[in-house]
């Protein structure tokens, strides 16, 4: 893994730009719009991408990871097409449903991601000391989770994506989960969270980006947005019922 | 303004691609995992281990046999062909979880590369095990040891190598279930001859080259235990052509696919 920086270690984030950026999801006559015309700027910080279920959060997160082409517009990230950053630089990417190849254990599985063939003290940090051993098939939603979150941040990647990553935790994981992104923060990693649960977002978002119809409807600091609505679930229902 | 910004820097930078794998240590890790928990398990390890005990048998007396050492030829090739498939042949190149390794820069390509090499080394270890096997048992009569074993370690090997390459290609390409293509394509290789047996040569020409070169396996073990070098040289580049654009074609699809995430 290519990574100049020590964990912990304070660096610029990867900074994310998309231009008028539409990509479709589904092949031939499957194809649907996923993003139409998509404009915003993603720097080091949390951004919290927030909009209706179909809005194309999703899709944007899998642009911005690489795993699907634009049609149309532009996405760089530092400059270059997110697949050419990932290969050179690698990237965190929490799906909603992470799925793994689940014959083999916790420690093989993310021993093999770090590319070392062992531990090497990130399986305290991520807290999975107990799960080393187990089946990755074996696993629960909430452990699965967790095991997911750790390969994402395998490497210190510079940029992070996580797509409903507290779907499924339960308290006690979701404050984990908090506190592992805020700390991310404070090394300088840009991070880009999709989430429905907007009081997660509100505790954790410097900045957020409004998405609907695969388009940005708006962008605020958490300051302002909370400010000019009081809650974040005052500002989705207010931008949702804008046309 | 942290993590949103109104205007954005599009300066231009040139990154290297970066090379970055999971390490022989890791794909070693992985891979054995692979074959004690999925294919060829436990079970599938003790067939492989226990299978030439069947060439001390009186092979000869089977019909289809004929003769001991075309029995073992036969079941060399067979069991070399059963361990690739259950190796390779069960599920699709394109798995959801490359995700993983493709978000860390780990090339999908090369991953398959590795564990391409890592299951022919078996499939080369299993047919060293059948060619000892297979020389010590015809030791008790002509040939002398150790006669056919470069010919029997040969037959397992690119037996071997044609079908991970072929089910390499085929899975990169999308097909689910490689092996039963595969399967159906050794055996037009085997049976083609006798399938276009009134067919004009051209035809036979065209099916020898675009089959699998399954055949080419069987025919370069028969120009080994005869010594005819020209056979051996033709069947040898048969098998390496064949086998080096499957390879190439399947790794080139894989690199460039990408999972859904």
């Amino acid at each position: 893994m290519s990574s100049s920086h020590a964990p912990g270690e304070s660096r610029p984030g990867g900074r994310v730009a998309a231009r008028n950026l539409v990509a479709t999801y589904g092949r031939g006559r499957r194809a649907r719009p996923g993003l139409r015309g998509f404009t915003a700027d993603f720097g080091p910080g949390i951004t919290g991408l927030v909009g209706p279920n179909g809005a194309g959060k999703t899709t944007f997160l899998r642009a911005v990871a690489g795993l699907l082409p634009p049609v149309s517009g532009s996405l760089e990230i530092d400059g270059v097409t997110p697949g050419a950053f990932v290969a050179a630089r690698g990237i965190g990417f929490l799906p909603e449903t992470p799925l793994f190849p689940g014959y083999l254990t916790v420690q093989e599985f993310l021993s093999g991601l770090h590319g070392s063939g062992s531990d090497e003290g990130w399986s305290r940090e991520a807290g999975l000391q107990s799960l080393l051993r187990n089946p990755l098939d074996s696993l629960s939603m909430g452990q699965r989770k967790k095991v997911a979150l750790a390969a994402a941040l395998l490497g210190t990647p510079e940029v992070v994506l996580l797509d409903e990553p507290t779907n499924g935790l339960d308290p006690t994981a979701s404050r984990d989960l908090r506190e592992t992104l805020l700390r991310e923060r404070e090394g300088g990693t840009t991070l880009i969270v999709s989430s429905h649960h907007l009081d997660e977002l509100q505790r954790i978002a410097d900045a957020l980006v409004f998405v609907k119809g695969g388009r940005v409807a708006g962008s605020w600091t958490r300051r302002d947005a909370l400010a000019s609505f009081g809650t974040l679930e005052s500002l989705f229902h207010h931008v949702l019922r804008e046309e | 303004m942290p993590g949103c910004e109104t205007t954005g820097g599009r300066g231009t930078k040139v990154l290297e691609a970066g090379d970055v794998t999971r390490g022989p240590r890791a794909a070693w890790r992985w891979r054995r995992a692979y074959w004690l928990r999925v294919a060829p398990g436990i079970p599938g390890g003790a067939a492989v281990i226990l299978l030439p005990f069947l060439f001390f048998l009186p092979l000869e007396v089977v019909p289809v046999f004929g003769e001991r050492i075309r029995g073992i030829a036969i079941l060399i090739w067979s069991a070399s062909l059963a361990l690739s498939l259950s190796l390779r042949g069960g599920e699709s190149l394109r798995q959801e979880s490359s995700v993983w390794p493709y978000q860390k820069g780990i090339s999908l390509g090369e991953m398959a590369l590795e564990d391409w090499y890592l299951d022919l080394g078996l499939v080369g270890l299993a047919s060293i095990w059948w060619a000892l096997l297979g020389a010590l048992a015809l030791s008790r009569g002509p040939p002398p040891f150790p006669g056919p074993l470069l010919p029997f370690f040969l037959l397992g090997l690119t037996t071997g190598a044609v079908c991970h390459a072929l089910t390499l290609c085929l899975s990169a390409f999308g097909v689910r279930r490689p092996s039963d293509l595969t399967i159906l394509l050794a055996l037009l290789s085997l049976l083609a001859p006798i399938l276009g047996a009134r067919a004009p040569e051209w035809i036979l020409q065209v099916a020898r080259l675009t089959l699998p070169p399954f055949r080419a396996s069987v025919e370069l073990h028969g120009a080994l235990r005869q010594k005819e070098a020209e056979e051996i040289i033709s069947s040898l580049l048969h098998l390496l052509v064949f086998s080096g654009i499957m390879l190439w074609a399947g790794l080139r699809r894989i690199s460039a696919w990408r999972p859904r995430g």
